[in-house]
């Protein structure tokens, strides 16, 4: 239940020329529980989801599934991105509940203040010799200096303490998992083999492996699959052959030799330097000299 | 490393449908949350924790459906894995057939 103050207490406040507390606590709570039910909640779901995860290893093996085990690993509700976010998430409503607990407390303050400060007004009032409206005033002045102290008290007690515990201790920490956090099969390493390229796409591990024997086997590996890539091809070596060979080191020294041998060995190495990308590497590097 | 390739895809199916759930429901944690407006009718008494709460709202309703997303994806990672091992199935089936005779 929020504190309001009495219209009688509220007129002494104005004539203190202070003013009532209008922040409502209930609110205070609410957020507090709502912030303790997403913690809770989500607390709840990060426990399941570790569990299915750890559960799938049973019926889940291979090097595609030690992927996935090693990306949950950096999430996981034991050390990971879950277990942080709900520590994090714990701070807040905590926080929360105390800030109601100081407004509560700095509305019953101000009011006694304002309720004694009334009472001695309406003596002051009473006795109404030649000094009751001294003595009025000095009541008020006293009523003043009693409230702006509590005041200055809750807002700087709040704001250093709370305010602060919020934010290191749940905001900063939020903002550093929402940092780290990646999507599996993202940038940085995949989750799980093939996620993201299409249905199709097998888990292939770089270099051959079981399936490269295999027939009918769909693939578009890198390098090293079976005919695929260039590292395969036999166009990308110039490939001589003994005359073509010895022709070519004639040529270079200067000795008489196979004129076709050799032309068919140099056309063969242009062709193998297209494919290499050393023919058009060598034609940018010349036309950036002029 | 090496322990061999083993799969129950039906049973992994189930959990990946399971975990999706999951995902859903850390997401649905925060729903409170975002229905609360986040003001307490401060008059300035208290302006820097509320500035502060506010903040911490926020990032709070950013990061649980980020979170969400993540156990999400990471059962749709679990269904891509099954899918994955059928298509291959498929495809080294059709076009040559008669190479495993």
């Amino acid at each position: 239940m929020a504190i309001m103050l009495p219209p009688m207490l509220d007129t002494t406040l104005e004539l203190a020329g202070l003013w009532f507390p209008n922040i409502n606590e209930d609110e205070i709570h609410a957020d507090a529980q709502a912030a303790r039910v997403v913690q809770a909640g989500t607390t709840l779901a990060g426990a399941e989801a570790d569990a299915t995860v750890r559960g799938t290893s049973a019926v889940y093996r291979g090097e595609s599934a030690t992927e996935m085990q090693r990306a949950w690993q950096s999430n996981d509700n034991d050390s990971g991105h879950l277990a942080q976010a709900s520590a994090a998430m714990k701070v807040a409503p905590v926080a929360l509940d105390g800030l109601g607990t100081v407004v509560t407390a700095t509305k019953v303050a101000v009011g006694t203040i304002a309720a004694v400060g009334t009472v001695r007004l309406a003596y002051s009032a009473l006795a109404a010799g030649p000094t009751a409206g001294l003595a009025q005033s000095l009541v008020l002045l006293a009523v003043r200096r009693a409230g702006t102290k509590v005041f200055r008290q809750a807002s700087e007690g709040s704001g250093r303490t709370l305010a602060t515990g919020l934010r290191t201790l749940a905001t900063r920490r939020l903002h550093e998992i929402m940092e780290r956090l990646r999507p599996p099969g993202g940038p940085g390493g995949t989750a799980l083999a093939g996620v993201g390229h299409g249905p199709g796409r097998m888990p292939l591990s770089t270099g051959k492996n079981a399936f490269d024997r295999s027939p009918g086997i769909l693939q578009r590996g890198g390098r090293g699959g079976r005919g695929g890539g260039r590292g395969g091809s036999t166009e990308g070596d110039a490939n001589l052959n003994q005359a073509e060979q010895a022709a070519l080191e004639a040529k270079k020294n200067g000795q008489p030799y196979d004129r076709k041998a050799a032309n068919a060995a140099e056309s063969k190495q242009k062709k193998a330097e297209k494919f290499s990308g050393i023919r058009n590497a060598q034609k940018r590097a010349n036309n950036k000299r002029k | 490393m090496n322990s061999g390739f083993e799969i129950a895809k039906e049973t992994l199916r189930l959990e990946a449908s399971r975990m999706r759930g999951h995902g859903d429901d850390y997401e649905a944690a925060a729903q409170r949350l975002r229905e609360r407006n986040g003001r307490w009718g401060d008059d300035g008494l208290f302006a820097e924790i509320e500035m502060a709460w506010i903040e911490c709202r926020q990032t709070v309703l950013a990061a649980v459906p980020s979170l969400g997303g993540m156990i999400g994806g990471m059962g749709h990672g679990m269904h891509a894995a099954p899918a994955n091992i059928d298509a291959a199935d498929a495809a080294s089936t059709l076009p040559e057939s008669a190479a495993w005779q």
